[in-house]
């Protein structure tokens, strides 16, 4: 399949203002094809927004290029910039602008005019289902249909490739639902290619043909979802719910060496912060199964209450788990 | 290009759909300028006004013309009753055969109350007391100024000339020092003969020396009987204070505080916007809309230049409709239409342009400092009211002669200085129109030095 975006050792470095560099991104390389969907998938502070900034030319890399459809876009920037569209993690668009104002505003930036433009609106109007609320202001809407302008936004142009950042973060479960579709949409009815980030493990894994995933600044593996999840074998992964109960490294351990078929273990705390602890131990094990009775009884030891086990079979969370040492939530 | 004025044009559109945003641009300084002009218009009944007891030296080297008169004592004796030797007394006395005691005596109280007049005997000395500030004007009545009122005044093209020498400093005292001497050489001229006055355009000279102005009177044709009643000479009824003469442009020579305080008000709001113009590139770029046009294709200086031009545009009208508006004001107090900015509609535009540039590159300035909007927002207005205040945009600050050298350091000065002259139908705005756009030009490089530094926008 022909190349809609080659990405070359992207890196960057930021200066903070005590001096000290961040190297937010360290050398991420990867292709995405003609009309798939390809997530990036790492925790917060991976490095995702720093990567796909340099790809839409927004922020300019340390080292490295990305090219979209065959133009640089370090070296030409306005025909890479073209292809794109762009759909950022917050909403942007002017609030006191009507939907169709907004449209037809970043419409004009893509160079769509007259007839044309007003065709496409119509077209993005229709598509997100605000055709009734076009002439409203931005600023009356509710928070779902403001994303919905937001996707609008980056289509108008028929772009070869979208990109959208974490476009779920803070939306409620129907609207996050109608992203998704969206998303399979685009692909599906559009023949687009989609690069979306997430660190949500389930929507990586339910949207992607291949999946890139990254933490640290690196990308640590790239394949579809089945390619990735073989690599962890026939590993299963038990999730064990403790509650407010702190877990220390010591415990870990003693996990990790005294029972067999363990091959990795690690802790993290899911509470938002300031609320109470939500414990949750995550362990690693060929035939997870048959170790479970000996986790139970080593944790019975040292009294710690599991409220509730799960056992899943390998999933992308496993695959970072296995490639990282830690849990994608953390 | 196309995309530079649609990005413009939305700033355009946006500030103008704002309704709280037009209150605050138009209306609030359109009422304020009128409130504080109409208050100070009262300035001839009302004693308890801000402007009074303007330093002014007064000259008198006049002599004896032919027939024995001296008018210069006629004219100390209007701005200082009682102050000149030779029957000054008599003067106002004579009124009252006219009818116009009452009004004259009312007159002089008000000059009395406005002016605080000093004799001095050396035209080089009361200069340089200008110079150094004890005054804000010198009236140096010239040796020959009653000889022009001769045996042959009637086919006299002689001008007569009184010199007003005004600080620069002090440029309402000064506005008003000139009118008051207009009008007195104006009523000597024409007395009770009909005579039509022309003046000479006010000299002056730029920059911080002081302005020099002359102030000349053509008789052009006297009547037979020339018995002038000089105590009536200053009939406030005849003469209101705003006193309006035939200058050489055909325009009202006077001051109008609605003139002054409505382009201060004006240009203290207009910097408002320049700063919110500024200040919208921090916002957009937490609203994110800014990083969504530069990964549109649009080159990154058409993005920051569409919002400049937006921005100088919003300047521009805003001044251009508060100007507008006002002239409707003046135009109400007046009862007819009176064209209170002057007429040279080119120069006046081309100042404003020059204002609006000097806000912009301010308002870029204060906001390259900034990290947030309401960081931008506080020290922008700090400045901005800092600078109005310095300027005389709130009240006089010419008696202050402990600021002196700083009014002269705002953009306000310039920009107030330039619509008052045009306003009195001088067009000697050149040096104010380059200072405003030189300024403006450096500051708007040093912010979009420090932006570009910064390298987040
Ligand atoms: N402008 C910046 N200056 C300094 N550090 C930054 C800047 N932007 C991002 N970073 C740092 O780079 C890392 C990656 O951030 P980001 O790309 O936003 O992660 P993600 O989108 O995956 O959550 C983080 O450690 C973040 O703090
Ligand atoms: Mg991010």
């Amino acid at each position: 399949m022909p190349t809609m975006l080659e990405v070359q050792n992207l890196v960057k470095e930021f200066k903070r203002r005590d001096g000290d560099i961040v190297k937010a991104v360290q050398g991420v390389s990867f292709d995405i094809h003609e009309g798939e969907i390809f997530s990036l998938l790492g925790p917060n502070g991976a490095g995702k927004t720093t990567t796909i900034s340099m790809i839409s030319g927004l922020i300019s890399p340390t080292e490295g290029d990305a090219s979209i459809g065959g133009h640089s876009i370090t070296k030409e920037p306005l025909k890479a910039k073209a292809l794109l569209g762009v759909i950022p993690q917050e909403i942007a668009l002017y609030p006191t602008l009507t939907a169709r104002q907004n449209l037809e505003f970043f419409g004009r930036m893509y160079d769509i005019t007259g007839q044309e433009l007003v065709k496409r609106v119509d077209e993005v109007l229709e598509f997100i289902d605000l055709v009734d609320r076009q002439n409203d202001r931005v600023e009356t809407f509710s928070g779902g249909m403001k994303r919905r302008v937001n996707i609008g936004v980056g289509l108008l142009h028929r772009p070869q490739l979208v990109y959208m950042d974490e476009p779920t973060v803070g939306v409620d479960p129907q609207s996050r639902r109608r992203i998704l579709d969206t998303v399979l949409r685009l692909r599906d009815e559009y023949q687009m290619a989609v690069l979306y980030t997430t660190h949500l493990m389930e929507e990586s894994q339910e949207l992607s043909d291949r999946v890139g995933i990254i933490d640290h600044g690196k990308l640590i593996a790239v394949g579809s979802v089945g390619e990735l999840t073989q690599q962890v074998g026939e590993e299963d992964r038990l999730v064990l719910n403790v509650g407010e109960q702190i877990v220390g490294e010591e415990l870990l351990g003693r996990l990790k060496s005294e029972i067999n078929g363990i091959s990795n273990v690690s802790y993290a705390n899911l509470a938002v912060d300031g609320a109470a602890a939500q414990g949750e131990i995550n362990i690693l094990a060929t035939r997870g199964r048959k170790a479970l009775p000996d986790v139970i009884t080593l944790l019975n030891d040292v009294w710690i209450d599991v409220s509730s086990i799960e056992v899943r079979e390998p999933d992308l969370e496993a695959v970072f788990l296995n490639l990282t040492g830690h849990a994608l939530r953390d | 290009m196309q995309k530079i004025w649609t990005i413009a044009w939305r700033e355009i559109y946006t500030t103008f759909t704002d309704r709280n945003l037009l209150i605050l641009m138009i209306v609030t300084p359109l009422a304020l300028a009128t409130i504080i002009g109409l208050g100070l218009g009262g300035l001839a009944e009302n004693p308890d006004v801000a402007i009074q007891d303007i330093p002014l030296a007064l000259v008198n080297l006049d002599q004896p013309n032919s027939q024995g008169v001296t008018f210069g004592d006629v004219y100390v004796d209007i701005i200082i009753p009682g102050g000149s030797d030779e029957g000054g007394e008599d003067f106002v006395a004579n009124c009252e055969a006219t009818g116009g005691a009452d009004a004259a005596a009312q007159q002089s109280a008000n000059l009395e109350q406005l002016l605080e007049p000093v004799e001095l005997d050396d035209p080089e000395e009361a200069r340089a007391l200008v110079r150094d500030g004890t005054y804000a004007a010198a009236i140096i009545i010239p040796e020959d100024f009653s000889a022009h009122f001769g045996e042959d005044f009637g086919s006299s093209d002689e001008s007569v000339a009184v010199e007003v020498f005004a600080s620069s400093a002090a440029p309402i005292s000064g506005q008003i020092v000139r009118a008051v001497a207009e009008g007195i050489t104006n009523q000597i001229l024409t007395g009770q003969i009909s005579i039509s006055a022309t003046f000479g355009a006010l000299d002056s000279t730029f920059a911080d020396q002081p302005e020099l102005g002359a102030v000349s009177g053509q008789a052009m044709q006297s009547d037979e009987d020339f018995a002038p009643d000089f105590s009536c000479a200053f009939d406030p009824a005849f003469t209101p204070l705003s006193i309006e003469r035939q200058a050489v442009t055909g325009d009202a020579v006077s001051f109008n505080p609605l003139v002054y305080f409505g382009a201060a008000n004006a240009v203290f709001f207009m910097m408002f916007t320049a700063q919110a113009g500024a200040n919208s590139i921090l916002q957009e770029r937490r609203q994110g809309t800014i990083q969504r046009l530069i990964v549109t294709p649009t080159p990154r200086f058409s993005v920051l230049f569409g919002k400049l031009l937006g921005t100088l545009t919003n300047c521009f009208l805003q001044l251009i409709v508060l100007m507008l508006a006002l002239t409707l004001v003046g135009s109400l107090i007046a009862g007819q239409l009176q064209f209170i900015w002057g007429r040279n509609i080119l120069i006046i535009a081309l100042v404003v342009i020059a204002a609006s540039l000097a806000a912009g590159g301010l308002g870029t300035l204060l906001t390259s400092f900034a990290r947030t909007p309401e960081q931008a927002g506080t020290i922008g207005s700090a400045v901005i009211i800092l600078m109005a205040a310095l300027s005389g945009s709130f009240f006089p600050v010419e008696a202050l002669a402990a600021l002196q050298p700083l009014p002269q350091l705002t953009l306000n000065y310039w920009a107030i200085d330039a619509f008052n002259r045009l306003s009195i139908g001088r067009t000697d705005v050149w040096l104010n129109m380059f200072i405003l756009i030189a300024l403006g030009a450096a500051m708007f490089s040093v912010g979009l030095f420090i932006f570009n530094r910064r390298g987040d926008i």
